[in-house]
C-alpha cells in the first residue's frame, strides 16, 4: 500500500512545516519579549512549550480547513487536496501527547488550567481526535470522494476539535 | 387612525369602556392578538429552541442554525415593522410606556389590586423590547461570526478575523442573557395564570382574550393578513439579496 510512502511524505512535510512555524514563532516572541527579561536567553522551558503547541494547532487548523470547507460546502472535493490535509492533520494530531507539559500551564496561552486538572478526560480527547482523524484517512483512501462517509469521518474529526475547544480553550 | 382612548388597565369589576354594552359574560371574548403576531411569537419560539438544538448537534447541523438565525432575523425585522403598521395592542405605541407608567404598575402589583391590560403591561412591554432587540443581536452577531474551525456565519467575509471573533464572544455571551429572558418571560406568564388567573398563554393561541378585559373598543377586527405577508416577502427578499451578494468566505488559517 502507498499509506506507508504517504505517511512518510506526510512526516517530512509536516516536520518541515512544524520546525518553520515554531521559528516563526519563537522570532515573533523574541521580537516582543519584555525589555526586563532576565538574561536574554532562550525562553523558559515552559514558553517554548506553549511556542511549539501553538505552531501544533497552527497547522492542525490550517491543514484541517480544506476538509472544513468541502464539509460545509465552501469547495468541492475535487477542488482541495483533501487526502495530503487528512493525513498531514493526523499526523499532527500524534504531537498533541506530549503538547501540553506541566510547565506549559501558565503564560500566554489559551489552554484552560482544566487541561492539567482534568487530565484523563483531556487525554481521552486527545486520543479520540487521533483516531477518528486516523479513520478519516483510511476513509478517504477508501472513498476518494466527498461521500456521505467521507462526511461523516470528517464531522467527527471537527466534532474532537469543537469539544475539546469549548472545554478546555479560553474563548 | 382612530381617536379610540389608548390601552389601558380595566378595572376588574366588569365595568369597561363600552358603558352601553351589558356586562360581558363569563364566556365572552374578544379578540386581541391578530394572527401574523400570534404566528410570529410561535415561530419565534420555534427559531429560539431549534437554534439551541442546532448548535449542541454541532458542526453536521450548522447549516440549519443559520436557517434558525435567518428565521430569527425575519421574524423580528417582521415584528419590528408591525409594531409601527400592525394592528391596535401590536403596536410599540400602544403598550410601551414610560417609566413612571411602570411604577404605577409595579405599585399597583405590590398592593395586590387587579389590573388587566387588553395588550400587553408596561412590565410586559418591557420584556417585550428586550427580547427583540436581544434576539435580534444575537441573530445578527451570528452572521459575522465563526468557531476556528470548520462553521463562518454568512456574512464573515465582510469583516477581519478579529472583529468576527468579537463578535462571536458576544454571540456566546448574550445567549446566556436570552436564556434569563426567556425564563422570566415564562415564569412571568405562569404567574399571571396562578396569581391572576389570566390565560396568556391561550391568548397568544387564540389571539383571545375574556370580554371583561378587553373593553369592547379596544378589541380588533382584522389580522391585516396581506399586509403581514407582503413584509415578510420583503424582508426575506432583503435578507436573502444580502447573504447572496455578501464575499464567500472560509476561516482564516490559525
Amino acid at each position: 500500500m502507498s499509506r506507508k510512502l504517504t505517511t512518510t511524505r506526510s512526516i517530512a512535510v509536516a516536520s518541515s512545516a512544524l520546525i518553520l512555524a515554531a521559528t516563526f514563532a519563537l522570532s515573533a516572541a523574541a521580537q516582543q519579549a519584555p525589555p526586563a527579561a532576565p538574561a536574554a536567553g532562550a525562553p523558559s522551558p515552559g514558553t517554548q512549550a506553549i511556542n511549539v503547541r501553538k505552531a501544533i494547532f497552527t497547522l492542525i487548523g490550517s491543514n484541517f480547513k480544506p476538509v472544513g470547507d468541502v464539509l460545509q460546502g465552501r469547495a468541492t472535493y475535487e477542488a482541495v487536496d483533501v487526502p495530503t490535509s487528512a493525513s498531514r492533520v493526523a499526523f499532527l494530531a500524534g504531537f498533541l501527547n506530549d503538547a501540553f507539559p506541566d510547565n506549559s500551564s501558565t503564560g500566554d496561552t489559551k489552554a484552560k488550567p482544566e487541561v492539567w486538572s482534568n487530565r484523563a478526560d483531556f487525554d481521552k480527547r486527545v486520543k479520540d481526535f487521533q483516531d477518528h482523524s486516523a479513520a478519516l484517512v483510511q476513509v478517504v483512501a477508501r472513498e476518494k470522494s466527498g461521500s456521505d462517509a467521507f462526511k461523516a469521518a470528517a464531522v467527527a474529526v471537527g466534532q474532537d476539535c469543537k469539544g475539546c475547544h469549548e472545554n478546555y480553550r479560553v474563548k | 387612525m382612530s381617536a379610540l382612548p389608548s390601552s389601558g388597565p380595566v378595572s376588574h369589576s366588569g365595568r369597561t369602556l363600552d358603558a352601553a354594552a351589558a356586562p360581558p359574560t363569563a364566556s365572552e371574548h374578544r379578540q386581541v392578538w391578530d394572527l401574523p403576531v400570534r404566528l410570529f411569537h410561535w415561530a419565534l419560539v420555534t427559531a429560539f429552541i431549534a437554534s439551541y438544538v442546532t448548535n449542541k448537534l454541532g458542526i453536521a447541523y450548522f447549516k440549519y442554525h443559520v436557517w434558525c438565525g435567518y428565521s430569527v432575523i425575519v421574524l423580528v425585522s417582521f415584528r419590528i415593522l408591525w409594531g409601527i403598521v400592525g394592528t391596535r395592542h401590536a403596536r410599540f405605541r400602544n403598550f410601551v410606556r414610560g417609566p413612571g407608567a411602570m411604577a404605577r404598575y409595579l405599585l399597583g402589583l405590590a398592593r395586590g389590586g387587579e389590573q388587566r391590560y387588553p395588550g400587553h403591561n408596561p412590565l410586559g412591554a418591557v420584556m417585550v423590547l428586550a427580547l427583540l432587540l436581544a434576539l435580534l443581536a444575537q441573530a445578527l452577531t451570528g452572521l459575522f461570526g465563526n468557531d476556528e474551525i470548520v462553521d463562518v456565519g454568512p456574512l464573515y467575509g465582510y469583516v477581519s478575523n478579529e472583529r468576527s471573533l468579537w463578535l462571536t464572544s458576544l454571540h456566546r455571551l448574550l445567549f446566556d442573557w436570552i436564556f434569563a429572558a426567556v425564563v422570566i418571560h415564562v415564569l412571568a406568564v405562569l404567574a399571571h395564570l396562578v396569581v391572576k388567573k389570566e390565560r396568556l398563554v391561550r391568548a397568544m393561541l387564540t389571539g383571545r382574550k375574556p370580554a371583561h378585559s378587553v373593553p369592547a373598543a379596544e378589541a380588533i377586527h382584522s389580522s391585516r393578513l396581506w399586509l403581514a405577508v407582503v413584509l415578510v416577502i420583503a424582508i426575506a427578499a432583503a435578507l436573502a439579496w444580502i447573504v447572496n451578494t455578501a464575499p464567500l468566505a472560509a476561516p482564516a488559517s490559525f
